[in-house]
């Protein structure tokens, strides 16, 4: 015959049946529950009319994925590792706000000097801060600038150049690209890569509607600066020989007229 | 003082702890669906931060970690 359980037993039966949560599962729970808490935060601030849509997703990643392409459509592009749905935890998003930052990073300009479009070489090719940069670049730049014109590029250092290409001069282009080069344009959608935001090497920005709006007027810009540059990269491979040297004769007459009438330029050996 | 005393000073010392309320329950109670899990549309429409309830939490744990601690070393 079954020995009878005392209520005390059956309890104890009973409670571990229901395993009733520990502390730590309410913590773990709730911390979650606050991320999603954010980022619905988040969302009702920036994009309340989407605000079903947003949160009535599949998952966390389809939520945020949902989230930063109707960002990105009214105010700035956010990192794509959440326009693809790969993002997994709303603290990803709600922590800073993950910008897209397409400044330049050391490998990007690398492979410019390698394999870039002639355009953008011929506009990297202007700067020579190092003796001896110029001869890193491989690809169509050599094919289509015969070496004795190439030459005749002073050997001029970003300050230099900064100096005799002023945005609003005739060469506007030349002076964005030496800027986005330098980080030094006062955009930081130019003067940040991506590599530095999200290593955090520079102060990121919080969720907040200013720096939001701000972030905003700066991509508007951003883009015409890119545009602006694009336009000198296509003006650079319509005519490449003939525009090159129209650039080499134009920094030569700055520097006559920034070293009060004298020529005093240093061709390339 | 015997070992029977002491024992027993120690359980009424334990007994005259008042018990601890904690937020986090209550939060986990409102927040809770009819499945319980947890409902995001309540989160939302509660909205409390939930970090102080946690902190509270961490701190209860952390403090009872500590008089565990504690009474283990006088077994030795």
């Amino acid at each position: 015959m079954a020995q009878k359980s005392t209520p005390l037993e059956v309890l104890v039966q009973k409670l571990r049946q229901l395993r009733p949560p520990s502390i730590h599962t309410l913590i773990s729970t709730l911390e979650h529950a606050e991320s999603f808490r954010e980022f619905a935060a988040i969302v009702r601030e920036f994009l309340p009319e989407r605000e079903k849509e947003i949160l009535h997703g599949s998952s966390p990643g389809e939520q945020m994925m949902f989230f930063a392409r109707y960002f990105e459509e009214r105010y700035f592009p956010l990192s794509y590792y959440f326009a693809t749905g790969e993002a997994e935890e709303y603290d990803e998003l709600t922590r800073y706000i993950p910008a897209e930052f397409p400044g330049l990073s050391y490998d990007d300009y690398q492979s410019i000097l390698w394999d870039g479009r002639l355009g953008y070489q011929i506009l990297s090719f202007l700067i020579e801060d190092e003796p001896g940069y110029r001869g890193d670049f491989a690809g169509d730049i050599l094919d289509e600038i015969p070496e004795d014109i190439r030459n005749q590029l002073p050997a001029l250092d970003y300050q230099d150049l900064r100096e005799i290409f002023q945005t609003a001069g005739p060469y506007p282009g030349i002076a964005w690209w030496l800027r986005i080069r330098n980080c030094d344009t006062g955009n930081v959608f130019h003067d940040i890569c991506d590599e530095d935001y999200w290593q955090m090497n520079v102060p990121v920005f919080e969720w907040e509607r200013g720096e939001v709006e701000e972030l905003t007027r700066q991509w508007q810009r951003a883009e015409v600066i890119q545009n602006v540059v694009h336009e000198a990269a296509e003006w650079f491979e319509e005519k490449p020989v003939e525009r090159f040297l129209e650039v080499v004769n134009f920094i030569k007459g700055r520097l006559a007229e920034l070293n009060g009438g004298e020529n005093v330029t240093e061709e390339r050996a | 003082m015997a070992e029977q005393e002491e024992i027993a000073r120690l359980v009424n010392a334990l007994k005259a702890v008042k018990p601890t309320h904690l937020s986090i329950i209550d939060i986990a109670w409102q927040v809770m669906g009819d499945d319980g899990n947890v409902d995001n549309n309540k989160v939302v429409a509660l909205g409390v931060n939930f970090d102080k309830a946690i902190k509270e939490a961490e701190a209860y744990i952390e403090q009872n970690r500590r008089v565990l601690q504690w009474l283990r070393s006088l077994l030795r």
